[in-house]
């Protein structure tokens, strides 16, 4: 609209926010699912109770959780040079927002999970049912909208994390945001990032809900 | 066979069994009466291992649940079906996939044509089969319990347990309800075992029934036993404070445990003796399609005797009072 070249940077950003968004939803919840049934299992009333296993665990998540982003982000660079093979860049991006995005999907996946009503888990349990046929068929089947609408909302929040990826040079609508919005003082960057982020933010969002209407 | 005997069960220092013992032969409708909290639910658990317990023995055909394996301990629930007060299918699985549950637990393939036609067989059987694809919202409370019966019995189980089956149900549903396992039992020739606190229910189908009261099993027998001459404790669950009556003469109360029509006795007696009486209170009710209950009559204090004595020379079970 304004110029071209403002719009050209945006839709390079965009991707590079893509990218970083799409990629540590993914890592997240692969990763997040495994304490996440973790905690199920070995809570108080799940299938195998297990106090020490359940309080170690949920004592890690929740340090984790408390790791401002851009602290975590510069805390975890070895590990990030060591799998992303370099410590700056939009794909370096990916390792911290994974590893902070792990325990908040945990706890998301973890309340989905602790929703399912706990009178299926014992018909099943009467039917015979080994632990890994109720995780599988009772607790997934019936927490699979909600555990959706827990992957939306982690991909949402990622969308505002990244925005500190610029930090070390990832990139990102954030990034445009800070540095010529902000920064430069042009206002018009300021607008069209947050416009683009907006409409983006709203579009995951409804389409998470359609599906979660039609499934649940 | 389900045969019970010294069962104990604690949560920590809670005493929620203590010195239980029963049996349920093959093919009964057996109930387990008691006001909530008793230990019906925990006692019904211990039948198919939900619950372990700490002291004394349950067998399932001579075998000992605690001392089983998982895996044999499995093996064995998929020979109990199980329902519940509250149905417990699953939201996100239509009638048919609830009922398979069971099969694919049992690693049956449900759409293998015999193991098909035995899911659309009992959806059938439970009066279901036009809403096959339904899921549990679009369902009544009576529809939901069906489905539920319906799935405790896709693996062919020698035994139904149910759990408060008919107390989120209206009373007219739970006939319906209470009809249905009737005539799977008598289809099926599966032994049913009834735990709820309704009355209504174990004087309709149980053919044995216990009543708990704090963990112990007070009385056990045939309803009309337990109900008809009821003890304290069963008149106290039962809820039946009778009102007084006034001071005059002398209150004979009759029981019919056998036939309500013994109580054309009472006009036969009006003639032989050629007393005036009033009949001040009457109490019958229908056990399995026996009408049974109680009546109370007031006589002259000088007729008294000469009554008592009548009514015990036919053999009815009489008590002074009221």
């Amino acid at each position: 609209m304004l110029d071209q070249q403002m719009w050209d940077m945006i839709w390079k950003a965009f991707g590079q926010t893509l990218t970083m968004v799409l990629w540590s939803t993914l890592f997240s919840v692969l990763l997040g699912m495994i304490p996440a049934v973790l905690l199920t299992l070995t809570a108080p009333d799940g299938l195998k109770p297990n106090k020490p296993v359940y309080s170690v665990l949920s004592f890690i998540v929740n340090v984790f959780r408390s790791f401002p982003f851009i602290i975590l982000m510069v805390l975890v660079i070895p590990l990030t040079r060591a799998i992303a093979g370099k410590a700056i860049g939009t794909r370096a991006a990916i390792v911290p927002l994974t590893i902070s995005a792990i325990p908040f999907v945990a706890r998301v996946i973890e309340s989905a999970f602790r929703e399912v009503d706990p009178g299926l888990i014992e018909a099943a349990r009467s039917f015979g049912a080994s632990n890994l046929q109720i995780f599988i068929r009772v607790y997934f089947k019936e927490a699979f909208p909600a555990i959706l609408s827990g992957i939306i909302l982690t991909m949402i929040s990622l969308v505002g994390y990244s925005a500190m990826g610029g930090a070390i040079g990832a990139g990102g609508l954030g990034d445009v945001a800070i540095r010529k919005g902000y920064q430069a003082y042009k206002i018009e960057y300021l607008i069209a990032t947050s416009l683009v982020l907006i409409v983006f933010v709203q579009l995951v969002q409804s389409i998470g809900n359609k599906i979660y209407n039609k499934l649940s | 066979m389900i045969e019970i005997t010294h069962l104990s069960k604690s949560f920590g220092d809670l005493r929620v069994l203590e010195d239980i013992s029963l049996h349920i032969n093959d093919g009964e409708i057996y109930g387990i009466i008691g006001q909530s909290g008793a230990g019906k639910s925990t006692l019904l658990r211990c039948i198919n291992g939900l619950e372990s317990y700490q002291e004394g023995s349950v067998k399932i055909d001579g075998q000992e649940v605690r001392s089983l394996s998982t895996k044999e301990l499995h093996a064995l629930q998929k020979q109990m079906g199980m329902i519940f007060q509250n149905f417990n299918l699953l939201s996100r699985l239509n009638v048919f996939d609830n009922v398979a549950l069971p099969m694919r637990f049992a690693g049956l393939n449900p759409r293998k044509p015999e193991n098909k036609q035995r899911i659309l067989d009992l959806i059938e059987l439970v009066g279901l089969s036009d809403k096959l694809k339904a899921k549990p919202r679009e369902l009544s409370g009576g529809q939901k319990q069906r489905v539920a019966i319906a799935r405790a019995l896709v693996l062919n189980p020698r035994i139904l347990l149910c759990d408060e089956a008919t107390s989120a149900l209206d009373p007219r549903i739970t006939q319906g309800i209470l009809s249905l396992l009737t005539k799977i039992r008598d289809e099926m020739g599966i032994t049913v075992v009834v735990v709820t606190h309704q009355m209504e229910v174990v004087k309709q189908i149980c053919e044995r029934v216990s009543f708990l009261k704090d963990s112990r099993l007070i009385q056990e027998g045939r309803p009309e036993e337990l109900f008809v001459m009821p003890n304290e404790d069963i008149r106290a669950f039962l809820g039946k404070i009778d009102e007084a009556l006034p001071d005059t003469g002398r209150y004979i109360k009759l029981f019919f445990t056998e036939n309500a029509f013994e109580s054309e006795v009472i006009s036969t007696m009006a003639r032989e003796l050629n007393v005036p009486f009033s009949i001040c209170r009457a109490n019958l009710e229908d056990f399995r399609g026996k009408i049974l209950g109680s009546l109370v009559l007031n006589v002259r204090q000088a007729d008294g005797d000469r009554v008592l004595q009548y009514l015990s020379d036919k053999n009815i079970i009489v008590e002074e009072g009221y």
